[in-house]
């Protein structure tokens, strides 16, 4: 075993006072200490510090303290779950889009049917702040990142880039752009100010994209429909 | 939550000597029931989760801030960033030590930003505790030593570094081990080792009259 000096072994006497060294560590440190005065001393401080911040405890929260820090989280929890609600209403439209074949029309689901779709997973998870996703069929990516606090106008930016990236993926360079097929309202676009749309990619440009904001400041809902027929 | 209270249902913090491996894996399991049960829609393990770690996010936020309401505060709002983030925490650490990194960031933003209010406000009431060096009265009841004491610990933790600080709070009063506490501050275990012995001898300087 090399001898090791006192600064090298300083560096591990809070470990070897705490029991966290390995084993030939602490014979290194142990081996040190028999014949070193000021490291042992060192080693003393450590403990004796320890052993008065063991015995300290932060004053003690009263019960109605933490009834009330309870009850606002229980408003919080509830307004998160109101909000899955609208989503929740807003994912069985949008998997009834998804199971909807060309030749069938719309389907109906039955009352209290699960329809797990990779788009519903992405929305539900588009809650808690941030999700990449890769939904079935007609949105073939899609990523959505949270973004509470930018500010309006960069949303705003984002949005508008994003939806005409899509546009360009869906009908492509040759085809006359449809814009007006695309039914983002103006109206909800100057309402909007809480996510931020990274990447979308449509593969088919009947369908078109609307992007709906919670009344709670981070939440968002990314919404796919089919775009009506002239006729 | 019902608000209805209770002693704390959460577990024990974790005393060294008795603290096993063993022991705080059943108690990580138990957390990633918890959570798991909280993204399926199950609003009382929320409730559950709050009850078993706010003790715990009270000791650390009042031992970074030095200051009770203010770190009561700082739990609030950590649980809150856990209900809205809880959709994204994957559980490759345990739902404590993510927890305990919430914490330990949710403190440190509110003490920079104290000081930032301090520094522009002339409010006296807004000046950090008042010093418990110094002329510290002195009485001959041990409850009120202890209190003097606890006060000056107070202070004295406030005047060691904040990276020293942090790591020492993490270990030598809430129970973690140097593992934890490196991945709570995703820094090396042999770091921690360096900070928790620093701050520690800078306790010792400044608390040189208390604990001889």
């Amino acid at each position: 075993m090399t001898t090791m000096d006192c600064d090298e072994i300083r560096t591990m006497l809070a470990g070897y006072a705490d029991g966290e060294l390995a084993a030939l560590e602490q014979e290194a440190v142990e081996a040190h200490l028999a014949h070193c005065g000021p490291c042992r001393a060192l080693l003393a401080d450590q403990k004796r510090v320890q052993r008065v911040l063991e015995s300290y405890t932060p004053p003690p929260v009263p019960a109605e303290r933490w009834g009330a820090m309870s009850r606002h989280l229980a408003g919080e929890l509830a307004g998160r779950e109101h909000a899955d609600l609208v989503t929740q209403h807003r994912l069985d439209s949008l998997d009834d889009l998804e199971d909807e074949s060309p030749s069938e029309g719309r389907k109906t689901r039955e009352p209290g049917t699960e329809a797990p779709g990779q788009a519903r997973s992405a929305m539900a998870h588009a809650l808690a702040g941030n999700v990449t996703a890769r939904s079935r069929g007609r949105l073939e990516k899609l990523t959505l990142r949270g973004a509470a606090r930018r500010p309006r106008f960069a949303w705003v930016a984002h949005a508008v880039g994003a939806i005409a990236a899509a546009v360009l993926i869906a009908v492509g360079i040759t085809t006359v752009l449809r814009t007006t097929d695309f039914g983002l309202a103006p109206d909800a676009l100057a309402t909007q100010a809480d996510v931020t749309i990274h990447d979308v990619e449509m593969l088919d440009p009947d369908y078109s994209v609307i992007v709906y904001a919670g009344g709670k400041k981070d939440l968002a809902f990314m919404w796919v429909e089919p775009v009506e027929s002239p006729n | 939550m019902d608000g209805a209270e209770e002693q704390s249902a959460g577990p024990a913090p974790d005393k060294r000597a008795g603290a096993t491996e063993a022991a705080r894996d059943a108690e990580a399991a138990r957390d990633a029931e918890f959570v798991e049960r909280l993204k399926n829609g199950d609003s009382r393990a929320f409730d559950d989760l709050f009850r078993r770690h706010r003790e715990a996010a009270y000791r650390i936020a009042y031992r970074l801030l030095g200051n009770a309401e203010d770190a009561l505060d700082v739990v609030q709002e950590s649980f809150i960033h856990v209900l809205r983030g809880i959709g994204s925490f994957r559980g490759q650490s345990s739902f404590r030590t993510w927890l305990f990194r919430i914490v330990t960031h949710a403190a440190l933003d509110w003490r920079r930003c104290r000081a930032v209010r301090s520094a522009a406000s002339l409010d006296a009431e807004s000046s950090p505790e008042p010093a418990a060096t110094g002329e510290r009265r002195r009485s001959p009841t041990a409850e009120v030593a202890a209190a003097d004491l606890k006060e000056a610990i107070d202070k004295a933790l406030m005047n060691v570094s904040e990276k020293n600080r942090v790591a020492l709070v993490l270990y030598a009063l809430e129970g973690m081990s140097y593992q934890e506490v490196a991945e709570v501050l995703g820094i090396s275990v042999g770091t921690v080792m360096s900070r928790i012995f620093n701050a520690r001898q800078r306790l010792r300087e400044l608390l040189a009259s208390e604990i001889g």
